[in-house]
Formats: C-alpha cells, sequence, structure tokens
C-alpha cells in the first residue's frame, strides 16, 4: 500500500547532495569552482569598468547603440549612482558569489581527511577569498566580513577591518602556499601570490586606512624578489610575446594569472571591443565579430611617445592599418581602413560619437592581447594577469620614493630601469613619481590596475577629456563606488557610502 | 397515464363525435385489465377476438370494422381495457357502445379530416427512414417510408408531432393548425445525438446533463467548433467559449496560446492549460486527435468545476472527447478532404527602392557603399509564397453485436507562406470497444500515433526582422552567385538565411489508452484507464559554409533527440441512485502517473568539406582543436504524481442541485515538506425553472441560479528538481595544463516548494425565453491566486546560489462572461441560429513580497530599442495589472536649426519636462495597459435548404498594443543601410534620429479590431438511399476573411497570455488569409 502514495523518484541526471562530492576528484572539482567564478567578471565587466573609469580609454556612443542608458558614460564622468547597473555596481555580486563559492568549499575541504594536499587547497582558497575581499575594500570601502558559509552577516564592516582580515589570512597563509612558480601551480595562488597580494595592500594602505606602510610594502616586493634567484620568476624578455594569445605558464613574470582560453573559460574580451569592425573581416580568416566601441584616449596614447624605441607603443591600432605583412593597406569596400586619432563627438551630451562607419573607426585601439585566428567567438585565449614582477619591480621603486627604506641595493631609478629596458627604452637617469606613474601606466596599460594608480597618486579625478566640454565630477567620495541599490533593497542594513 | 388519456377523451369528445357509451356498466370495463401480445393484432377484428378470448365480452362490429389495421396497438402490452378501448375509438374514429357484456362497435358518421404530410431527413438533408412521427394529441404514430415521407389524417385541429429515432435527438413542432381536406406539410430535421452532445456535458470523471451543471463549463460539440483549415485544439476553439483568450500567428508550426481567465501565474512554463482526451490528461506535446476525430470539447472554467483535476486545474482543464464508435447496429465511413491556398493577409510596407533612395538623398546622406544596385527589390515578395495545403481524412467505424470501433487517417500538408517553411503530419486512430457479460463489462482501447515533419525557420526572429529591413536596392546575390549581405553591420539577406540552412524537426508520437468500465451492483460503476503516451523529436539543422548570421564555423550541423513520455493509472467508481425525488450521485478515484522528460542528446560539428551532406554525416566535419562539441541541455527526469479524489452530488426534485469534490494531490517536484496539498470544491444550482410557483409564468423557459467555489493548483511546467539542491558546470579552471569542469550549487533547495494556489468564486445565471429560442447566460467570476512563484534573488552570504524558488506572490482576476444564443428565425426551410459570447476580465498583481522574500524593485520586462540595454517597456508592480506599459513618453521631434529634414526625437523626463536624453527607468511613465477590455466572438449559423451558411467574427476591444516590431524598424540612424517603415516619409519623423527606435508611447496604439474569422458555405447533395451514400457536402471556407482595426501591425492579435502580454516584438510571422475548398462524403 505504500506503492500507492510514494513519491520518492530516482534522479539520475542531477548531481545533489546525496552523491556529491565525495571523491578527491569531486572536491578538486567543488574548488575548482573559486576560480571559475573569479574568472567570470574578472577579464570582463571588472577589467571594463576600471579602464573607462580611469584615464587610458572611453566608450562612447554610436547613434543609439552603446549608450545602453548611460551607463559607459557615468563611467567616464563619474557621474554614476547607486541605480547603475553592471557597472560599477555589478561587481559586489561577483565578489560576493566568489567569496561564496570559497565559503561553502571551505566546509566541504574541512570535512575531508587531512593531507598537505588539503592544506595547501585550503591555503589557496583563504587567499583567493582574500583577494575578494581586498577588491570590495578598493571598490566599495567598507563591507560585511562573511567567513563561513551561511552566516546572515547583514551590516558592513569598517574598511579597516577588510584590511586587517586580509592582512591576516594571506600572511598565515603564505607558507602553506606552493613556493613554485610553473604549470603546477598556473592559474591558483603561489606564495609569491601571497606576497604581492601583501604588497599592494601595503602600498595603498595610506588609502585604505590612513596609514601609510611603505615599508611594509618594500619588504613584500623583496620577498618576491628573492624567487628571482630560484629563476621562479623573471623578466619575461619580450614584452609583446607577453600577451600575445600563446601565453601561459612559459611566462615566467606572471605571478598570478587568469588563464582564459577561448574554448573553456571564457570571459575575457578585449578585442571584441577595441578592435575596428571592418578589420578582422579585411585580414581575413577571423571568426569572429568585433563592435569597435572601446577607444584610447588621446592622451594616453601620448604617454608612450615618450621614447621612440619603445616597443609597448606597439600595441596600438593607429592611422592607416596594414595587412600581416606590414606594408599592405588594410581596405573594406574599397574603403582604407584607418583609426584617426580624435574622438569628436556628434552629441556630446549621449556621449555620440556617430553612428557611420567612418565614425565606429574613430579613436586609437590597443592591440595589446593580440587574438589567435581561431578563436571562434570574441574570447581570447589570451590569459590575463592579475600580478606580474614588473608591477613588483616598479612597486618597490614607488615605495622607495615614498619613504621606505631601500634595501639590496636597489634604486627607484634601477628598478624602473629594468623595466624599460625590456621594452627597448633609453634608461632613465632619475625618477618621480609623476614619471613612475606614466611608466607604470605604459608598462601596465589595459591590466585592470590603472584605476588603483590614479586614486593611490591623487588623480583619478583629473580631467583628460580635452576634447569635450562636459566636465568631469571631482568628487573625491566617487574614489569608492556606491553600495548597489539592489544590494540595499535586499539587505536594507547595507548602509550607502557618504556623497551618494 | 391513463389519468392523462381520460382527459385528452374528454377534451376531444365534442370535436371528434366519437361516443364510448358511460353508462354505469363502464365503470366494470375500467376494472379489466388484458395483454395485447405483438403477433396477433394485425387488424382490429383480430384484436377484438383476442379481447373476447380474455374478457368474455361479446364483440359486434361489421367487416370493415374488423379489417382496419391495427397501427400503433401492437405495443400495447398490459393495458386497461376501458382506457384501450378508448384509444381504439379516438384513433380508428369508431363508436364504441356497451350493453351488458356485448360490445358494440361501429364506424362514426364520416366527418372530413385533414392530412398532415411532411418528410424526415438527417440534418445533412439525408431523407431518414423509419422514424416514428407522433401526434401527440391523440397519441397516434406513424413511421416514415424509404424516402422520409409520412402522412397522417387527422380531424381538423391544432397538433403537436415529434419525430423520434434511434441515435438521433427527438424533435417537437407545436402548433401544427390542420384544416378539413387540406394537406398541412411538416418536415423534420434530425440531428444526430452524437452530434448534439450539449445536453451531455462531461466533467471529469464522469458526465452530466447541462441543466444539473452548477459550475462553469462551456461544452462544444463539433458543430459549435470552427471550420476552414484548422489544424490544432486552439485554433478549433477561437472566439467559442466566453473568456476563453486564444491567439495565433501564422506559423505552421506554432502553437496558438490559450489563457481562461486571465494569467494567474509568473512562470513562461505555467500558462497551459490540461487537456484531458477521452478521460486521460495527456502530457504536454503529448498527440492530439485529428480535428475531424473530435466530438465535443468541454472547458472547465471555474475552480467548483476543475478542482477534480487538482494541482494542475488552475489555468483551466479542456476535456475532449473523440468518437468512439456509434451505439446500435451499423457501419459508416466519413471522407474529408479539403486543400487549402493561404496568401499573406497584411504586409509591413517598407520603403521601396526610389523611396528608399530619395529619402537617404534628401537628407544629404548616401547609401551605404556597394549597396545600390539600381535596381527595386522587395524582400516580402523574395521570401514569401502563396502557400497551397491539403488535408485528406479517412474514417470508419460502426457496431456489431457487443463491439464497436472507429478507425481514422488523417494527412495534411501545410506550407507556410514563407518559403521552406511549413508540415506535413500523419495521424492515425483506432479504438474498439466490446461489451461482455450481457453488456455489463466494456473493455475498449484506443490507439492514436501521428508523425510531423516540420520545417522550422532557422533563426526565425533574426529572419523576420531582415526580411523587412535588407535594403531594397540590393540583388539578391552578385554576378557570381554569391548573396550580397555584410554581417560586420548586421546586414543579413533573407534569402540567404532561407536557401543556406537546412532544418528538419520530426515528432514521433504515439497515445494508447486502455479502458474498462464494470456495472457492480445496479447504479455502482468502475471505470479504469491506463495510458501511455511517448513522444520524440527529431532534429537536424545545417548552417552552410556561407551562411553568415552567426558566424558559422565553415559549415555548422547540429543534431538532437529527445524523448517524453507519460504513464497514467486512472481508476474510479461511481455510483448513482434515485430515491424517491432525491437523485444521488458519488465517485472515488485514485491516480498515478509518472512522466519523464528530457531524456535526449545532442551533438555538434563544424569545418565542414561540403555543404552536400547537411546533417546527415556529422562525422564529415573537421572541428579546429578545442573545438567543444555543444552536448545541449538534455537530462532525464522523472516526475510522479499520486492523487486520491471525490466528488459527491445531490439532486433535489431537479430544483436543488449541490456538488461538493475533494482531491488530495502529491507530487515528486515539490518540496520534502510541502508534497501533498488538498484542493476542495463546493457548488450549488437552484433551478427556479422548476418551482411551482414558475408554473404559471410564460416568460422563462429556464432560469437557474449557480454558486461555486473551490481550490485548484498550479504545478504545471516544472523542472521535477525544482525544490532541491542541485549542482551543475560552472564553466572550466584550469589545472595543470588542462581545463577541468568545475561544479557550483546551481539551484538552492526549498523543501518548502509547493503549487500555486487559485481560488475562485463563481456565480452565474441561466436564462431561456421565447421556447428556448433566445437563452442568456452570464458569469461573474474572482480568482485569487497565492504562493505564485518567482525566483527571487537573496544574499549569497546565506545561501549557495544567488537566487530562491519560492511560493510568495498574489495575483487577482475577476470578471464577468456572458453568453447570448438566440434562433431569430426557424421555418421549415430556413434557420438562423446566433451565438455571441463576451468576456471581461480585470488583473491585478496583488503582492510580490511577504516577510522573507523580496522583489529588488519591479519586475521590468518587455522590450528595449537599440541603445536601450537594461531598458524595459512593461513593468510587473504590485497594484497593478500584467501588462502594465510603463516606458518613455514620446514629446515629438525636434529639427536641427535650418533644418526640415535633420533632428531628433523628444520625450518628457520624469517631471514632465522635455527633453532629448531620457534616462531608461527613471524617466518612463506609466502608459496604460495591454489588457483588453472585452473579448468577444459572434457566431451565426444560417441554413437554407440544401445551404449553410457558417460566420464567426471574433473581437477585442479596449486594448493597447506595444508595437515594438515597428518601434525596431524605426530605425533612421541606420537608414543608410536598413530599409525604414514606408510611413517614415509622411511622419516628420527626422533623419539622423537616434532615437527613433527607442520603445514609447509613440509605438504603443491601440489594437481594436473585429475579425471575421471564418465565413463557412456548404451544400449538401440529397441522395436516395439505395445509393449507398449517406451525404455528401461541398464547402468552402475564407479564413481570417477579414481585420477590421486602425493598428499598424501585421496583425492586432497579439499574444496576451503570459506575463509579457500585447507586445508585437519582431518575430511575428505573417497571418495568412486562407481560402479552403473541401468535400465530405458518409457512407
Amino acid at each position: 500500500m505504500t506503492g500507492c502514495t510514494d513519491l520518492d523518484v530516482d534522479v539520475l541526471s542531477d548531481i545533489t547532495p546525496d552523491n556529491f562530492p565525495k571523491t578527491e576528484e569531486q572536491l578538486k572539482a567543488a574548488s575548482g569552482a573559486i576560480y571559475t567564478a573569479f574568472a567570470s567578471q574578472y577579464g570582463g565587466s571588472w577589467w571594463l569598468t576600471s579602464e573607462i573609469s580611469g584615464d587610458a580609454a572611453i566608450l562612447p556612443a554610436n547613434g543609439g547603440n552603446w549608450y545602453d542608458g548611460g551607463i559607459y558614460m557615468q563611467c567616464t564622468l563619474h557621474s554614476w549612482t547607486p541605480l547603475t547597473g553592471g557597472r560599477p555596481g555589478g561587481q559586489w555580486a561577483w565578489l560576493y558569489s566568489t567569496i561564496n563559492t570559497c565559503n561553502s568549499v571551505y566546509e566541504l575541504l574541512a570535512a575531508a581527511a587531512d593531507s598537505e594536499a588539503k592544506e595547501t587547497a585550503i591555503a589557496e582558497l583563504r587567499v583567493m577569498r582574500a583577494l575578494c575581499y581586498f577588491y570590495l575594500m578598493d571598490i566599495y570601502g567598507g563591507a560585511p566580513l562573511v567567513t563561513k558559509f551561511g552566516d546572515a552577516v547583514k551590516t558592513r564592516n569598517s574598511r579597516q577591518e577588510l584590511f586587517d582580515f586580509v592582512e591576516k589570512e594571506v600572511t598565515e597563509s603564505a607558507p602553506l602556499l606552493n613556493p613554485e612558480n610553473d604549470i603546477t601551480t598556473y592559474g591558483r595562488p603561489n606564495q609569491m601570490t601571497a606576497y604581492t597580494l601583501l604588497a599592494k595592500l601595503y602600498l595603498n594602505a595610506e588609502v585604505y586606512t590612513g596609514t601609510p606602510m611603505w615599508n611594509e610594502a618594500l619588504q613584500m616586493c623583496d620577498r618576491v624578489m628573492a624567487f628571482e634567484a630560484d629563476n621562479a620568476v623573471e623578466l619575461h624578455a619580450d614584452y609583446l610575446d607577453m600577451f600575445n594569445y600563446d601565453n601561459g605558464p612559459r611566462i615566467k613574470e606572471f605571478i598570478f594569472a587568469i588563464p582564459y582560453d577561448e574554448n573553456n573559460l571564457r570571459g575575457f574580451t578585449p578585442s571584441r571591443f577595441f578592435l575596428g569592425r571592418y578589420t578582422l573581416q579585411a585580414l581575413g580568416g577571423y571568426q569572429f565579430g568585433a563592435s569597435s566601441c572601446l577607444r584610447v584616449i588621446p592622451a594616453f596614447y601620448d604617454l608612450f611617445t615618450e621614447d621612440p624605441n619603445d616597443v609597448r607603443e606597439k600595441t596600438f591600432m593607429k592611422e592607416q592599418l596594414y595587412a600581416e605583412d606590414g606594408v599592405t593597406p588594410l581596405t573594406f569596400a574599397g574603403n582604407r581602413l584607418s583609426h584617426p586619432k580624435a574622438i569628436t563627438f556628434v552629441n556630446e551630451s549621449t556621449f555620440d560619437v556617430g553612428d557611420t562607419d567612418a565614425d565606429f573607426y574613430k579613436g586609437y585601439r590597443s592591440n595589446k592581447f593580440t587574438v589567435s585566428k581561431s578563436q571562434p567567438t570574441n574570447n581570447h585565449s589570451n590569459d590575463l594577469p592579475v600580478f606580474r614582477y614588473a608591477d613588483v619591480l616598479l612597486m618597490k621603486a614607488e615605495a622607495i620614493l615614498r619613504g621606505a627604506a631601500p634595501t639590496n641595493g636597489d634604486t627607484p631609478v634601477s628598478l624602473v630601469n629594468r623595466v624599460r629596458e625590456r621594452s627597448g627604452c633609453a634608461p632613465w637617469t632619475s625618477v618621480d613619481l609623476n614619471r613612475l606613474l606614466d611608466e607604470r601606466g605604459r608598462e601596465l596599460c589595459y591590466e585592470a590596475w590603472r584605476r588603483n594608480d590614479l586614486i593611490r597618486f591623487g588623480k583619478y579625478e583629473d580631467d583628460f577629456m580635452a576634447f569635450n566640454t562636459i566636465r568631469k565630477n571631482t568628487d573625491p567620495a566617487y574614489r569608492l563606488f556606491p553600495i548597489p541599490q539592489t544590494e540595499i533593497d535586499k539587505n536594507p542594513e547595507l548602509t550607502q557610502n557618504p556623497g551618494y | 397515464m391513463s389519468r392523462l388519456l381520460f382527459l385528452l377523451v374528454a377534451i376531444f369528445w365534442t370535436a371528434t363525435g366519437v361516443v364510448l357509451a358511460s353508462d354505469v356498466m363502464s365503470q366494470d370495463l375500467r376494472k379489466i385489465d388484458v395483454m395485447l401480445s405483438h403477433d396477433n393484432n394485425s387488424n382490429l377484428g383480430r384484436v377484438f377476438q383476442n379481447l373476447e378470448q380474455q374478457t368474455g365480452l361479446r364483440f359486434y362490429y361489421d367487416k370493415a370494422v374488423g379489417e382496419i389495421p391495427a397501427d400503433g396497438l401492437a405495443d400495447a402490452g398490459k393495458v386497461n381495457l376501458y382506457e384501450l378501448l378508448v384509444t381504439v375509438s379516438n384513433r380508428f374514429n369508431l363508436k364504441i357502445t356497451q350493453n351488458k357484456n356485448i360490445i358494440a362497435v361501429a364506424k362514426t358518421r364520416v366527418q372530413q379530416t385533414g392530412r398532415i404530410t411532411g418528410r424526415v431527413t438527417s440534418a445533412e438533408g439525408m431523407p431518414l427512414a423509419g422514424v416514428s412521427v407522433r401526434v401527440v394529441e391523440i397519441d397516434r404514430t406513424v413511421s416514415t417510408d424509404q424516402n422520409g415521407n409520412f402522412s397522417i389524417n387527422v380531424q381538423p385541429a391544432t397538433y403537436t408531432l415529434v419525430a423520434s429515432y434511434i441515435s438521433y435527438l427527438s424533435q417537437r413542432m407545436e402548433n401544427i393548425r390542420v384544416e378539413a381536406g387540406n394537406d398541412t406539410p411538416v418536415n423534420f430535421q434530425l440531428v444526430e445525438e452524437t452530434k448534439a452532445l450539449e445536453e451531455v456535458v462531461i466533467v471529469g470523471y464522469g458526465s452530466s446533463s447541462i441543466k444539473d451543471i452548477s459550475g462553469s463549463i462551456a461544452s462544444l460539440t463539433a458543430e459549435k467548433i470552427n471550420r476552414g483549415p484548422v489544424t490544432s485544439v486552439g485554433q478549433m476553439l477561437q472566439g467559442r467559449a466566453a473568456g476563453v483568450v486564444i491567439t495565433r500567428d501564422g506559423n505552421p508550426n506554432g502553437a496558438p496560446s490559450i489563457t481562461i481567465r486571465g494569467t494567474s501565474t509568473l512562470r513562461s512554463g505555467g500558462m497551459n492549460v490540461l487537456y484531458v482526451v477521452d478521460g486521460v490528461p495527456m502530457q504536454e506535446g503529448a498527440v492530439m486527435p485529428a480535428p475531424n476525430d473530435i466530438i465535443s470539447v468541454d472547458i472547465l472554467k471555474d475552480a467548483s468545476a476543475a478542482a477534480i483535476y487538482g494541482s494542475r486545474a488552475a489555468n483551466g482543464v479542456i476535456l475532449i472527447t473523440t468518437r468512439q464508435g456509434q451505439k446500435g447496429e451499423g457501419k459508416y465511413v466519413n471522407v474529408d478532404s479539403w486543400v487549402n491556398v493561404e496568401t499573406v493577409a497584411k504586409r509591413y510596407e517598407m520603403m521601396d527602392a526610389d523611396e528608399y533612395r530619395r529619402y537617404v538623398q534628401e537628407a544629404g546622406a548616401a547609401i551605404a557603399e556597394g549597396w545600390d544596385h539600381g535596381v527595386n527589390t522587395d524582400w516580402q515578395k523574395e521570401v514569401m509564397r502563396t502557400a497551397v495545403s491539403h488535408n485528406q481524412y479517412v474514417n470508419l467505424g460502426g457496431a456489431s453485436g457487443g463491439t464497436k470501433y472507429d478507425a481514422s487517417l488523417n494527412f495534411l500538408s501545410q506550407n507556410g507562406l514563407i518559403k521552406t517553411s511549413g508540415v506535413q503530419r500523419i495521424n492515425a486512430r483506432a479504438s474498439v470497444d466490446q461489451s461482455i457479460l450481457n453488456d455489463r463489462v466494456s473493455i475498449g482501447f484506443t490507439l492514436n500515433g501521428s508523425i510531423a515533419d516540420s520545417d522550422p525557420i532557422y533563426n526565425q526572429g533574426s529572419f523576420l526582422k531582415s526580411m523587412l529591413t535588407f535594403v531594397p536596392t540590393v540583388n539578391a546575390t552578385d554576378e557570381n552567385g554569391v548573396y550580397m549581405q555584410d554581417p560586420s553591420r548586421r546586414d543579413y539577406n533573407p534569402v540567404a538565411m532561407l536557401n543556406q540552412v537546412n532544418i528538419d524537426s520530426r515528432d514521433e508520437k504515439l497515445f494508447g489508452n486502455l479502458r474498462a468500465k464494470a456495472s457492480l451492483v445496479k447504479g455502482l460503476d468502475y471505470n479504469l484507464h491506463l495510458s501511455y503516451q511517448t513522444s520524440r523529436n527529431i532534429y537536424g539543422s545545417y548552417a552552410m559554409k556561407d551562411y553568415l548570421p552567426e558566424y558559422t564555423q565553415n559549415g555548422q550541423a547540429e543534431r538532437n533527440t529527445s524523448t517524453m513520455n507519460s504513464l497514467v493509472f486512472e481508476n474510479y467508481f461511481s455510483y448513482n441512485t434515485r430515491i424517491d425525488r432525491h437523485n444521488i450521485g458519488a465517485m472515488a478515484g485514485y491516480s498515478w502517473q509518472e512522466d519523464n522528460t528530457g531524456d535526449g542528446f545532442q551533438t555538434t560539428n563544424v569545418n565542414f568539406v561540403s555543404d552536400a551532406t547537411g546533417y546527415y554525416n556529422l562525422n564529415l566535419g573537421a572541428p579546429p582543436a578545442g573545438y567543444l562539441v555543444d552536448y545541449g541541455d538534455y537530462a532525464i527526469k522523472t516526475l510522479r504524481m499520486i492523487s486520491f479524489y471525490g466528488r459527491v452530488n445531490y439532486n433535489f426534485d431537479q430544483r436543488y442541485i449541490l456538488q461538493a469534490s475533494l482531491r488530495r494531490d502529491g507530487s515528486s517536484a515539490f518540496g520534502k515538506d510541502s508534497r501533498w496539498g488538498f484542493f476542495p470544491s463546493v457548488s450549488g444550482a437552484w433551478r427556479i425553472i422548476s418551482e411551482r410557483f414558475m408554473e404559471n409564468q410564460s416568460i422563462f423557459d429556464d432560469l437557474k441560479l449557480k454558486a461555486g467555489w473551490g481550490i485548484s493548483g498550479n504545478s504545471l511546467g516544472f523542472d521535477p528538481m525544482i525544490s532541491r539542491l542541485r549542482y551543475g558546470t560552472s564553466g572550466k579552471f584550469y589545472d595543470a595544463g588542462a581545463f577541468i569542469t568545475g561544479i557550483v550549487p546551481v539551484q538552492n533547495e526549498n523543501p518548502d516548494l509547493k503549487w500555486e494556489k487559485t481560488s475562485m468564486i463563481n456565480l452565474g445565471l441561466d436564462m431561456a425565453f421565447f421556447d428556448s429560442r433566445l437563452t442568456l447566460g452570464v458569469e461573474y467570476y474572482n480568482k485569487l491566486t497565492s504562493d505564485l512563484i518567482w525566483n527571487y534573488s537573496v544574499p549569497l552570504t546565506e545561501y549557495l546560489y544567488g537566487s530562491m524558488t519560492a511560493n510568495v506572490g498574489k495575483i487577482r482576476n475577476d470578471g464577468v462572461e456572458a453568453v447570448i444564443t438566440a434562433t431569430p428565425v426557424s421555418t421549415n426551410t430556413f434557420q438562423w441560429n446566433t451565438t455571441l459570447t463576451m468576456a471581461h476580465n480585470r488583473n491585478k498583481v496583488v503582492s510580490l513580497s511577504n516577510d522573507k522574500f523580496a522583489i529588488d524593485n519591479d519586475i521590468r520586462r518587455g522590450p528595449a530599442g537599440a541603445g536601450q540595454s537594461g531598458g524595459s517597456s512593461l513593468v510587473i508592480r504590485e497594484g497593478y495589472p500584467l501588462g502594465t506599459l510603463f516606458t518613455h513618453k514620446f514629446a515629438g521631434f525636434e529639427y536641427e536649426e535650418g533644418s526640415t529634414t535633420v533632428g531628433h526625437s523628444l520625450f518628457y523626463d520624469k517631471d514632465g519636462n522635455i527633453t532629448a536624453t531620457p534616462t531608461d527607468v527613471t524617466d518612463y511613465h506609466f502608459l496604460g495597459n495591454t489588457q483588453p477590455k472585452l473579448t468577444f466572438g459572434w457566431n451565426h449559423n444560417l441554413s437554407y435548404r440544401n445551404w449553410s451558411l457558417d460566420l464567426m467574427f471574433t473581437g477585442v476591444l479596449g486594448h493597447k498594443v506595444l508595437n515594438a516590431t515597428l518601434a525596431g524598424l524605426t530605425y533612421v540612424s541606420r537608414s543608410t543601410h536598413f530599409n525604414q517603415p514606408e510611413y517614415v516619409l509622411e511622419s516628420g519623423q527626422p533623419f539622423g534620429d537616434t532615437r527613433s527606435q527607442f520603445m514609447s508611447d509613440r509605438y504603443i496604439e491601440k489594437a481594436d479590431h473585429l475579425r471575421l474569422q471564418n465565413a463557412s458555405l456548404a451544400y449538401t447533395f440529397r441522395l436516395k438511399p439505395e445509393t449507398g451514400v449517406k451525404n455528401i457536402s461541398v464547402y468552402a471556407n475564407v479564413n481570417n476573411a477579414f481585420v477590421i482595426t486602425k493598428y499598424r501591425g501585421i496583425d492586432p492579435e497579439v499574444n496576451m497570455s503570459g506575463i509579457d502580454p500585447g507586445v508585437d516584438n519582431n518575430n511575428f510571422y505573417p497571418m495568412p488569409r486562407a481560402f479552403q475548398i473541401g468535400a465530405k462524403l458518409g457512407f
């Protein structure tokens, strides 16, 4: 008779708590979700938001296209509101989603049998979680510190508390991480990742907590530089090659990178935004289309004319475009394809540069992340470094310039020149903070750090829109993005950042 | 009976002069009963001899009297002698006198009589032989001859005639005046019982007489469903039942959407009605009977009627009854064959090449480089056609002994207006029933299978748009035969989009139902249904090497297949008894159902060396390194539903009717703490017409008041895994040189998740006047749906997944429905019947939040224009109906200084100030809603001799449609390479306007309309029975003959179901105007 009322059906095709996760392989699959979650927006929404709220790129409208309620315009003009959707508001959900994945995976790992692998896996998880809190602190200021799955932490912890948490978690985890920097650790945090993250934390400590920590920043850079002796890290000899679509574990300069893949790990799409709409067709053989909407701000390009031998200048697509042979001018439908430097609006109020084919070509483009012809969609195979060694050298230079005690015979100018010489530039004889910021711009452009640098250098509010009459909002309160209104609606105990 | 006869005798005593002696002794005659047996009463002489033997009385009569044939006395059986003699005297004009034990019978003096003559035919005009025609007043019956003719001699008077015939409905003719010496013609046209099922309503686990119904049920017989090239159940019902709103477009592969009494769910999968075919609940997408096999459709609209179907009944239940052989002896063959020609009813008027060139030039611009070949191409003409379809139907059946059977074969070949689109479907069905054990038990089964080969349109939305926007100034191909198109501008050639793709979808479906019914004891029946349904779809598509719209990789093939099946076991006992004036009925049953869905797989490949093999040989593809096969989203899911149900009926004296039902449903799909639920209903009716105080009134022929309440549920369209914590792939992560699939939670667990609950009150009044030639039915309903299911975003700090499927909101629908039927004219040769159905529904979202879950803001829905990413045009908000328009408010145009052609659109901002740069959402205004005030269907059926004409009008009043299609087409800033609608030339629309395509009230239009949905003319040939042909009729139909509307889109009939009703958005397959001719033969 019980069969008459039995509603328990067999589950044949779903993974449920009844059958997952049970094995080591399943635990790995579960923890892998942390990296997938982090990668999901790092090279997409976050990359674009951080770039267009800085001084290096602009995303104007083409007629009605790419206006999208003004969300891109707001990034440029610093006029975003708590209602502005995916950018900059969307980073909150992305980071908490990743943190939450970390917290839930932590429960699974903690329940597994003790082993060295488990210890390392937990340390990696804690650093990834700390990295997310680092970004929350950097982008939004204070945020609820949720460290255990299911904890309903509703109110925001202070920026200082997040700072302390990141410092503690990373410091504790660092010795438990893998010291190697090779294919076995690629895409996951190793010891250098932890120290670089701490260097970033300390270098920006004045911004985050009001208390500078230059010496601590320098010490962390030294920890990383110590690995150079083991050949675990180096400056990659060929700057342009470093960002090619076939980059990966072979680039020893990458300390922590997101291993994007055109098929397997999608989410990094700069060429979709930057490249001219007919350029790929004219070059021939490419499988995907481009939107041609993201442009290099002219003044930013000018940084690259400082040294005529700077190979980093070759990352730009500018003026007349040429075929792969470098001499045949590219044409499309009888017209020569060329990007003029100037970005001129036909309607400033809507950031509209016009809707004709010529309008779509306005502005220089960055082709730093050169793509493969096999790429089936606009997702790249180029890996996007989060931390790389040149940044560490420049950070140490900056720490000394700002007052840290020099170590190991390194001087600001010697460190900066190591980076410059790799790109064929003439060495400098001296360096100051302004020149260092420009060098950071040249070296690290379109690697999602420009916003962080500009804030630290107090230049985030500088107006670089010489071609526009609308002025940018200069309120320093906008160094923090607003808490998205959708999150406040879900959790009314979240307080909004001042100034919004 | 005897009292009545005596009364009749008394009345006609003087009129006829017939005398029966009524002295004291006649009292003795009243005490004598006699038996008249069948075989020895051929004439009156034999009758009298017989009576003499039984009674000892002596009969005196002359020879002429004795030879009078004793028509109609044969079946008298046991009768009272006195009454028998009265009958004999009356019927044969005899004077009967009694003197003690001698009865004298003599002819009365001859009086001049009149004669009633006539013919009885079937509804199709075939003469019917052997029909009994009874003259009520004198209780005299004659039979029709082979030609259906009859005649009766009667005294001059006014009579009532009744014609009755087995398996036909009896017909009554009143006030027939007969004059002496004259013939009075009276012709009958009888309707077959099976076609006249309006008297019997299928109610779910049983049937009922329509006068005993206390809930809201629309009952439609085959005669009352739509004609024309009807290929689906939805089409059959459009406009026929009040409150049943059906919309469809012209796509031969599309399915009409049906909404009964307003939308009461937010889930896209939960909008469908439950179909029950011959007692078996059908799985979505399961095989449906061919339209010709359907003999009736009953729609359970309110909860008191539908609650017996429990957790699946909230959207209403459509019960379909198919032909399953005929009662009685005989066999039949029916053939129906039609051809249908479809033309485009209305096209979008886009600019032609000259207009387009002039338009671009006058604005001082130029057509995109290489995009003017000096030609004028009409792309709509290039891709559309006059579509010819045909349908062949053969049916045979009959009955013999205790066996009845019916089988049919239907073949449909339907072409769509858009070249390459169409469907070919074969539907076969066989049904056999066998009675055994003296008809106490019957066992039967039905097998129904169909195979449909569809040719849908690949990438349909994009195709329909390209058909309109591709510029008219280019040729389809260049001189090398290469299609002209420019993918980087998204200028896709519509001809290429059709021709560079192979796409096929094949559906194979089978339905088997074993049924048994046993009469256990008097009044107690047991019913059993065991049914199995299975459907398989096999799909293949190939986009050729040159197909551009989706960046195909040098030839892209996809194949998939999926199967679903359903096993249903239903059994119930029913009991009916009558004690004095109390009618009592009870029913109790149990059902068990298990559905499996999504069992299938998919595979893809790319980079083919040749287009020749299409998707047939995936092995020929050479995918590049790293290519990922798209395995699709196929996973087998099992859903089990178990129910216990019961119903009691009580009917006192045909006056007071009460009914109550209760169903307990369990479903494996719901949260482990909420798997079982109760669905009760109560209803009652008061048949005022049967009250004693109504006996003396002559206004009403029927008057009935009814009221009902019930709770039903909506668990349709759920993923059976909806309530569980589930893990799924999260994409891949890097692990030592390889990519490994990460696994993450993709759904939170909700142990409390359950069905959406609808509680509905229904009040109704049925009236009939003028001998029921005018009837009026009015109903009011109020339904509140609670526990609405929606995905609520939840903080990831507490939940494994960012959204939670939960029961939270409430929606109310209330409304009024009216059905008026009338027979304004009814003569022997001409009959006009008309039916008007009307419905008004009011919809309101009552709440979307509770203590635990809340909507972040409003739910914003609906399309937005290019450049409005994140924009919307509809809003779901508490206190507002679904379909509330919330978008920009248009404020006209502003031209650049000195220009009359260049400028931009203006809008009102949130404060009412005019702006050229409105902000999406912030500056939106409430601009009415898309739900209609009134929907109606108006049917006329006219028959004159052998002709019959059926006209079906449908219409909608008081509704707005968001013409997003037109907004999308009006994209003038792209006009250098996108064609624009012709109206732009006259609209003052400035050139270069980057917001012409923004959604605004500029594109919100009144879509009131009146459509002649169908005009159908039929002629029936009358043939002599000896030809062996029962009937032949030929017919012609026009479907969608005309639409009267001011709406600017292709058709004002825009999908009204779902949570985005009334949006016409770029996916509008053109509506055809169809001309059909056909013939039906019956043997």
